[in-house]
């Protein structure tokens, strides 16, 4: 039996209040930070409030008003079919973000999941699944999810499906190294030593030392998935017209660039900012995230 | 007697000086049978086009020659034999080769060109005479034989002519003499000159059509030379062992091999002479050998084509102007994007440019660019696949055709540029019926026809489209107007190669059908109503009114006849509802003021002709 004090002693330091407000602390000290999350904050209420925030029903087409520039009932212009820009840049939003969600959420969820049965276990599970990491890795992302996504068929759910086959890699090769770190660790030899099962020292006591990485891999992986669903519908992969959509958008306004600019410009300007701004958050929660930087782990 | 000699001798001189002086513009004159054939025969029929005219009543300042004229194009050429698919870009093509006639402003098919004249004999028979003094652009003379070998190869299956099926009536053609032909019709033929003003009459060098044959002729024979030599040397084999089981087994087993050795040397000689004709050639395909103003220079495949002047073009020198074409050549780039042309042809890159309708506003007050806004003989219609369950009921035909506006349709998809369609010709073309009126917009109507029909609550109908910008907009814009009298228009975008197999199939419900180039009615009829006919329509629609009377009109020769009974056809198919006709097209183009020679009034009388006898030239003969 083991000494409990002994065991403490090992005791992975788990969340507390303490060191989440460092963590936050430490994030909002970069000014760049927050002003990605702003910009995020402000993406997912359009995306959510829409209905509320769009002076027009983005698919009402006026076929008298057809590429029309700004105007004081237009702000943004009209698109090829009469259809406020304006409300279709902030519909286009909750595609993207939904997508970019429910992608990295997968992705999340099925790496982190093969990426530690692939960890600890090791041997043959750790072979298969990291080769089926690498036969992956070899596509060129966009043409690997250009790819699937055509062969599934236009739609959100095929597009999300199509982006999570490929996200998942990224996650579990970075879960499976953080395992590959921890699982030798006393505090693991402990657990398995008072007779914790396989699955509960997996995720009582390996994982909760992943979800650092995870939250930064997180945060850039919106930025991918947003930049992946955008590039898609742009070559006319994914969700299909009339649902609006950023990058057929991009795609459509681009006929009309000398015509309606701000048919390009604006979900362009929106897509960089959506991806910019994930990017920055993802670099300033690294940032915040490292022990080097907060300090080392405290003993007890 | 010496002053009588001087009488008789200044009289024959003034005979002669007066006979030079009366020599009207246009009579036969030449010296050599390569000159060129100057007489342009007019007849009641055939009069005198009020465009055949180079002075200053065409244009004021006189032409010039030099500098290459630059154009672009969406896509690269294609395949540059125009009798095979795909062709991309037919107005180059058309550059390149000279035709046996030309249609003129009304659409009809009766300017005479390379084709001098011609005539019945009866009904089946029409004697040709043909213009001397034509050179393709690799020096072969055009003639009747050249003709003869030309109808004759898209006839040939092997060939792979799609415009095959086009001169199906075509009996045979037999050459009376080196420029006379006389054409036999397995049947009375009306668009027989609209044919021979389309591709089949697309002038292509014998020579070079000859060493096309060469070309795939080398690779099939030596296909089948190795097919032989395998079936010789089983033939061999079977005879070594036949030695056991008598002579005459092995007689039987050598003669086998005999005949295969035999047919192996025939087609070896074949061949060699085959490779021999065809040693460094290229096919037609990837290089145009027609007669035409301008010829192949360089081509880059996916990137430009680039064409110079053909300095023997027959047409100039005919009517006196042998420095015809102006321009030293054409320059066509492939620029894919729209917005992208627009600008090339502001920067002065390009000097012509077809406009999409939402840039007109760029350019109509552009002080360097002419603009031209001219109706073009397209009629864009959506059509119905009448096998689908819902559009057996006509009350379904005409609901939907009530449930498009027409007006708001041209004012989004045309910019407002276009004319509201009643039926399939448009307005300017003499089958067209004037007493049909476009199909008035009623959703209200149209939900109580659907509700009729028994689609109270509407209905899913499967659409097919092109997978470019405008086809796809032209396609959210119907689906828009459909949604609102409760039709979910699911659209398939889709490359054209999979959009011709999709029809074929007749995989929709409803599609669009743009019909271009709608000249003589009974082409553009048959490919779109004849169940009978070879194109991708052909089972969608069975309406055995309109195709009796379709095919009545393919032989009526009176031209009043044939009008009345067209004009009847439309009536048929107008009141059984049997397509959706929305507008018919208008065009806009935009050119560099620096390009002369363009007058208005002449090319709308002259149609396709005027721009073949009336080149552009560059100010002062200079591109800046």
């Amino acid at each position: 039996m083991t000494d409990p004090a002994i065991a403490q002693e090992f005791e992975p330091r788990r969340k507390s209040t303490v060191g989440f407000k460092a963590v936050m602390r430490t994030l909002f000290r970069q000014k760049l930070s927050i002003i990605a999350l702003i910009i995020i904050v402000f993406l997912f209420g359009l995306a959510v409030f829409a209905p509320l925030v769009a002076p027009y029903p983005p698919e009402e087409p006026d076929f008298y008003n057809v590429l029309k520039g700004p105007s004081a009932k237009h702000w943004l212009g009209t698109d090829d079919l009469g259809r406020d820009l304006l409300s279709r840049v902030i519909y286009g939003a909750r595609v993207s973000m939904t997508v970019g969600m429910a992608c990295t959420i997968f992705s999340l969820m099925l790496g982190t999941f093969l990426g530690l049965l692939a960890g600890f276990r090791g041997g043959l599970t750790d072979q298969v699944i990291m080769r089926l990491v690498d036969m992956i890795m070899i596509f060129p992302g966009l043409i690997f999810v250009l790819v699937l996504a055509a062969a599934l068929g236009p739609g959100m759910i095929n597009i999300i499906i199509a982006i999570t086959l490929f996200g998942w890699v990224g996650v579990a090769r970075l879960v499976r190294g953080q395992v590959l770190a921890v699982r030798e660790a006393p505090y693991v030899e402990a657990a398995k030593a008072v007779g914790a099962s396989h699955w509960r020292t997996m995720f009582k006591h390996v994982f909760p030392n992943c979800t650092a990485p995870l939250i930064v891999a997180a945060a850039l992986g919106l930025g991918g998935a947003v930049g992946m669903e955008t590039g898609a519908a742009f070559l006319g992969i994914g969700v299909q017209p009339p649902t609006p959509s950023w990058g057929r958008e991009l795609r459509t306004g681009f006929t009309y660039l000398t015509t309606t600019p701000l048919f390009s410009i604006a979900p362009g300007a929106l897509i960089t900012l959506a991806i910019l701004s994930f990017v920055l958050l993802g670099d300033g929660l690294r940032d915040a995230l490292d022990p080097r930087l907060r300090g080392i782990m405290k003993k007890r | 007697m010496e002053s009588k000699k001087v009488h008789v001798a200044s009289s024959l001189l003034a005979c002669a000086f007066l006979w030079l002086l009366a020599l009207p513009s246009g009579s036969t004159v030449w010296a050599k049978d390569t000159d060129v054939d100057t007489e342009w025969v007019w007849t009641e029929e055939r009069s005198k086009p009020m465009w055949w005219k180079w002075d200053k009543s065409y244009y004021a300042t006189k032409p010039v020659r030099g500098g290459y004229y630059q154009s672009c194009a969406t896509r690269y050429i294609g395949l540059m034999n125009p009798n095979h698919w795909p062709v991309n870009d037919w107005a180059t093509l058309a550059a390149i080769h000279d035709r046996l006639l030309y249609p003129d402003g009304t659409h009809r098919a009766r300017v005479p060109w390379v084709a001098k004249s011609w005539k019945y004999e009866d009904d089946l028979t029409l004697v040709m005479t043909l213009r001397k003094g034509v050179t393709f652009h690799d020096g072969a003379r055009f003639d009747a034989h050249a003709l003869k070998y030309q109808v004759e190869w898209i006839k040939d299956k092997d060939n792979g002519a799609w415009s095959r099926h086009w001169i199906q009536p075509l009996e045979s053609i037999e050459v009376v003499d080196d420029y006379t032909v006389r054409w036999h019709f397995k049947e009375v033929w009306a668009s027989f000159f609209d044919m021979f003003a389309n591709v089949p009459g697309w002038l292509i060098s014998p020579k070079a059509l000859k060493i096309d044959v060469a070309i795939s002729d080398s690779k099939r024979l030596d296909r089948k030379i190795k097919l032989e030599q395998r079936r010789l040397a089983s033939a061999e084999k079977e005879a070594a062992e036949a030695a056991s089981q008598g002579e005459a087994v092995v007689k039987k087993a050598l003669a086998k091999a005999k005949k295969s050795k035999d047919k192996i040397a025939q087609m070896e000689k074949a061949l060699n002479e085959a490779k021999a004709l065809a040693e460094g050639a290229t096919p037609l395909d990837a290089k145009a050998v027609g007669s035409g103003p301008f010829m192949v220079e360089e081509a880059r495949e996916g990137n430009y084509i680039q064409l110079k002047r053909h300095p023997n073009w027959w047409f100039g020198k005919s009517i006196g102007h042998p420095d015809m074409p102006y321009f030293d050549g054409i320059r066509v780039t492939v620029i894919p994007e729209n917005s992208v042309k627009l600008a090339n042809l502001k920067a002065g890159k390009i000097d012509t440019l077809v406009i999409e309708k939402s840039q007109y506003p760029q350019v109509k007050d552009d002080p360097n660019l002419n603009v031209w806004i001219t109706p073009l003989n397209f009629t864009v219609l959506l059509a119905f696949n009448h096998q689908s369950k819902p559009f057996k009921d006509i009350r379904m035909r005409q609901a939907i055709a009530h449930a498009i506006d027409r007006k708001a349709l041209i004012a989004a998809q045309e910019q407002g540029f276009g004319r509201v369609a009643s039926c399939y010709f448009p307005d300017d073309h003499y089958a067209h019926n004037p007493n049909l009126k476009p199909v008035t917009y009623d959703p209200e109507l149209s939900k109580k026809l659907m509700a009729q029909a028994g689609y109270p609550n509407g209905l899913k109908l499967k659409g097919l489209i092109y997978h470019d910008p405008s086809s796809v907009r032209f396609g959210e814009i119907i689906k828009a107007m459909l949604r609102r009298v409760n039709i979910d228009y699911q659209l398939e975008a889709t490359d054209p190669v999979s959009y011709s197999d999709k029809a074929r199939n007749l995989e929709y419900d409803l599609t669009t059908i743009v019909a271009i180039y709608i000249k003589d009615p009974d082409s553009s009829l048959t490919n779109t109503y004849d169940p009978a006919a070879d194109s991708e329509e052909r089972r969608r629609t069975n309406n055995p009114t309109a195709t009796e009377l379709i095919r009545a009109g393919r032989k009526e020769l009176n031209f009043e006849k044939r009008t009345k009974i067209y004009q009847e056809v439309e009536k048929v198919l107008y009141e059984n509802y049997e397509d959706v006709w929305l507008y018919y097209y208008t065009l806009i183009t935009a050119t560099r003021k620096q390009v002369l020679g363009y007058n208005r009034e002449m090319s709308i009388a002259g149609g396709e002709n005027y721009n073949a006898t009336h080149p552009g030239w560059f100010k002062d003969g200079r591109r800046e």
